[in-house]
């Protein structure tokens, strides 16, 4: 019975997974811990790193015999972001943005209920929020997937509300209620950026603004993300305008078209 | 082709889902079924099923009815360019030095006997050349190859060589006596000047970066059109490269004073 269950997930989608499993919390796997976490044999694992490896997805360390991501992927990783032409024309918009504000600056893009970092653009503050390009949030608590969510179509909002408003962790001040976050939507609209404070990760604010493609569809966004200390009551409304601004600015660039 | 021993350890449908992965390219990001099938001469069949797999774990997305890498992708180089140092500790440097010497910067490092860019800063010229990072160069035929190179042990050298010494410019060196010889140089002199190997009319210097054993791990390079600079400037270029590879080196642990008494 357990074989069959196993056998039904094809080495294919058991590679993809195990791909996945290198994070950047835990970017370096032993070849028996893959095997427990995708529940399949060490044979099986032997050979699908073998594969990956032959193929230069991963590479094994000589010494340690860890397994880790190989930086050939960064190639394959290059045309998925020259695939978005808002990324050829974002960087001194977004640079700009971290000059002005000082913080970390995003742009985002939703897939489904996720939003996922494309391009990030580092604050030289010592403090600061520690994630990557490629990086997945729940749309639900995040402000950048939140904010274009706002402005997609009400069976889109209903969709992701149907998959679940999870509370991300314990202490998080994450909307749970779908009435509650329908109408945090509107405000969100009706304001033109959306304000997050400790809804996914305690301590850490975002603010995050629209960009509107030529077609007059929200795809992307600009955001920002700091510790609450750096986001108060105080500088906030600047910070906004800023986010704001640059959001515009790429909605503008984008209509002239790329090039 | 694999030899037979090799084979038993490879999944062939992995193989064939990964080999699709990496056919996407710069000039081909959208492909149908039917090129893929054309391109990897494997029945349409066995094509949409492992596109099928690679839809649902987010590594390729539909367009219209044709096919593009997935964000999927995406997030293992954001884990990989967080997990080196190098680019966290070599970034505000390279800033400094294209802002010196106004001309698009790299650091670079050896995938297998593979140059690889992980890094690039850009000038503010107008006339530019064209690189990524994660590009792939011949190492052969480039300042930060030949440097890094130079450093490496004799058996990768001896596969670069095995593997041939391609031409791409009007000055790469295609004969291994000739490229040992400058490969020894470098290593005497810790930089490198390539004029005209990889491209007419460009001109390339590199120096080592080198982590805190002392290991030469990656290379900071500048690359820029002949006409900007000239013979009499490459000196001050090669010194402001150096610079930057020590900086770099530096921020990585490597103490120059201690290396030199553990080498006597």
């Amino acid at each position: 019975m357990d074989s069959n269950e196993k056998s039904s997930v094809s080495s294919m989608v058991n590679a993809l997974k195990l791909l996945n499993l290198f994070t950047m919390d835990e970017p370096e796997w032993i070849l028996t811990d893959l095997a427990d976490e995708l529940d399949v044999g060490v044979s099986t694992v032997y050979r699908l790193t073998n594969t990956l490896m032959q193929e230069g997805f991963i590479v094994r360390d000589p010494v340690t015999k860890n397994f880790r991501l190989a930086s050939s992927i960064l190639e394959i990783g290059h045309y998925v972001i020259t695939s978005f032409d808002i990324c050829e024309i974002s960087p001194p918009i977004l640079e700009k943005l971290v000059q002005d504000t000082g913080e970390t600056v995003h742009l985002s893009i939703l897939e489904g209920n996720k939003s996922i970092y494309l391009q990030m653009f580092e604050c030289s503050n010592y403090v600061n929020v520690r994630t990557h390009v490629g990086k997945k949030y729940p749309a639900h608590c995040s402000s950048t997937g939140q904010v274009i969510l706002a402005y997609q179509s009400e069976a889109d909002i209903d969709r992701v509300i149907a998959q679940g408003l999870p509370l991300y962790s314990p202490k998080s001040a994450t909307i749970t209620d779908p009435l509650q976050f329908k109408e945090r939507l509107a405000l969100i609209k009706k304001q033109g950026y959306s304000f997050n404070k400790d809804e996914m990760n305690v301590g850490v604010s975002a603010i995050a603004a629209p960009v509107t493609s030529p077609s007059g569809k929200v795809d992307y966004c600009v955001s920002i993300a700091g510790p609450n200390s750096r986001m108060n009551a105080n500088n906030t409304p600047m910070l906004i305008k800023h986010v704001m601004k640059a959001a515009d600015e790429l909605s503008k660039k984008l209509k002239c078209g790329v090039k | 082709m694999t030899t037979s021993i090799e084979n038993k350890s490879i999944l062939q449908s992995v193989q064939n889902g990964l080999q699709i992965l990496k056919l996407f390219s710069k000039e081909n990001s959208i492909l149908g079924i039917t090129d893929i099938s054309r391109e990897l001469e494997l029945p349409k069949s066995t094509v949409s099923r492992l596109i099928n797999d690679l839809i649902s774990e987010g590594y390729i997305r539909k367009v219209g009815r044709k096919y593009t890498v997935g964000l999927a992708i995406l997030g293992l180089t954001g884990v990989i360019m967080s997990q080196l140092e190098i680019h966290r500790e070599a970034f505000d440097p390279l800033k400094c030095l294209v802002n010196k010497l106004n001309e698009t910067a790299h650091v670079s490092t050896l995938d297998g006997t593979h140059l690889i860019y992980m890094l690039k800063v850009e000038s503010k010229q107008t006339i530019r050349l064209l690189s990524h990072v994660g590009q792939h160069r011949p190492p052969t035929c480039s300042a930060p190859g030949k440097l890094l190179l130079a450093f490496q042990p004799k058996e990768i050298v001896d596969q670069v060589i095995q593997a041939g010494l391609p031409k791409r410019g009007p000055n790469s060196v295609t004969n291994p006596e000739v490229l040992l010889q400058q490969l020894k140089q470098i290593r005497q002199d810790e930089y490198c000047v390539c004029i005209d190997e990889m491209y007419e009319d460009v001109i390339a210097i590199a120096a080592p970066i080198k982590d805190y054993t002392g290991k030469v791990i990656a290379s900071v390079s500048v690359t820029a059109p002949r006409m900007r600079i000239g013979e009499d400037v490459i000196p001050q270029c090669v010194e402001e490269i150096i610079k930057t590879g020590k900086k770099i080196s530096a921020k990585l642990g490597y103490i120059e004073s201690l290396q030199y008494e553990g080498e006597r």
